[in-house]
């Protein structure tokens, strides 16, 4: 084995963080580069370390303040009711211009029947 | 700053329970996705500490992201798994809300960062790693930038795709690569080089002068 600091050396380096999610960056050449070389094993070694703690950290929980759930369930309580205050809001505006509106044709019909009549 | 969480509040389930669960909550039924906030809040609020890396931010993360995620649940397509579907809207509230904490006051990071290892017995892997190195990793992480720490938990940690990275932190899908990819380097300097550098001045140190 040897300890080459030559050129592949300083390319694979760079390209290590790359080969944990494409493996296929490897050309022939690198990989028998690496098979040979301390260095880029040593290095890839520290990369594929680095990721298997990285991925170990997810069955590790951050503790929360305490009464977190209860607050997130609250927040959706309010939300919950804000939306039905805004349906029934919606609803009952819609009725009263639906009401208006009644009002106002039954009004133009009178004066109408009323203007006819006045002309007949 | 925190207290430990109650094991029994972070129960994971199933993916049949949680199917159940998500289904009876597109119905309009209330009580299943509470129960599915006490299912996922602490996965949920990790993943919002170790992006904003500080509790209030966190806290205000997930409690928009459960807002979301109720508000929006009606169009799941159930294609993707719910939590990882609750990953995406965390992280991307986590983006809007540290791009308003950018506006308004420098970033200021929590590196005290406590961890409850939860299921130690079913992670051989993580098991075998130090506790060292686990919080090497983790201080490195909180000293990251916010926008390289992002892409690096979301793909290294919770193992989103690039695609959905980038589309959730509104960047390019090269952008998040090249974002990941500074990330890390700068972990494994942080972590790996500097403790070698340390270890071997220990060693000049301890070495008897000849």
């Amino acid at each position: 084995m040897t300890m080459s600091t030559d050129l592949p050396c300083d390319r694979l380096a760079e390209l290590m963080p790359d080969l944990l999610d494409d493996p296929r960056l490897l050309t022939e050449a690198d990989s028998g580069h690496i098979a040979q070389c301390l260095r880029c094993q040593a290095e890839m070694a520290r990369f594929r370390r680095l990721r298997r703690t990285l991925a170990s950290l997810r069955l590790q929980q951050v503790p929360a303040e305490p009464g977190l759930v209860e607050d997130l369930l609250e927040g959706l309580d309010s939300a919950a009711e804000r939306r039905e205050r805004q349906r029934i809001a919606g609803r009952r505006a819609a009725s009263i211009v639906g009401l208006a509106a009644a009002t106002a044709a039954g009004v133009g019909g009178v004066l109408v029947l009323a203007t006819r009549r006045r002309s007949a | 700053m925190v207290a430990p969480v109650a094991a029994t509040d972070v129960t994971r389930l199933s993916q049949n329970e949680m199917g159940t669960l998500v289904a009876e909550a597109r119905e309009g039924d209330r009580s299943a996705f509470d129960a599915l906030v006490r299912r996922t809040w602490a996965d949920t609020y990790s993943l919002a500490f170790r992006l904003t890396g500080n509790a209030e931010d966190a806290r205000d993360v997930c409690q928009e992201a459960y807002l979301r995620a109720f508000r929006g649940l009606r169009r799941f397509r159930g294609d993707a798994r719910f939590t990882t579907w609750l990953y995406r809207i965390t992280a991307n509230c986590a983006s809007t809300q540290l791009g308003r904490r950018r506006r308004h006051r420098h970033e200021e990071l929590d590196d005290e960062l406590e961890l409850n290892d939860l299921s130690p017995a079913v992670d051989p892997v993580g098991r075998s790693e130090s506790a060292s190195l686990r919080d090497a990793v983790q201080k490195a992480l909180a000293a990251l930038p916010p926008k390289l720490r992002a892409v690096v938990v979301l793909r290294d940690i919770y193992d989103l795709s690039h695609e959905v990275i980038a589309a959730e932190l509104g960047i390019s899908v090269s952008a998040a690569k090249v974002r990941l990819h500074r990330a890390r380097h700068r972990l494994r300097d942080d972590v790996f080089l500097r403790s070698e550098a340390e270890g071997r001045a220990h060693d000049d140190v301890d070495r008897p002068a000849m």
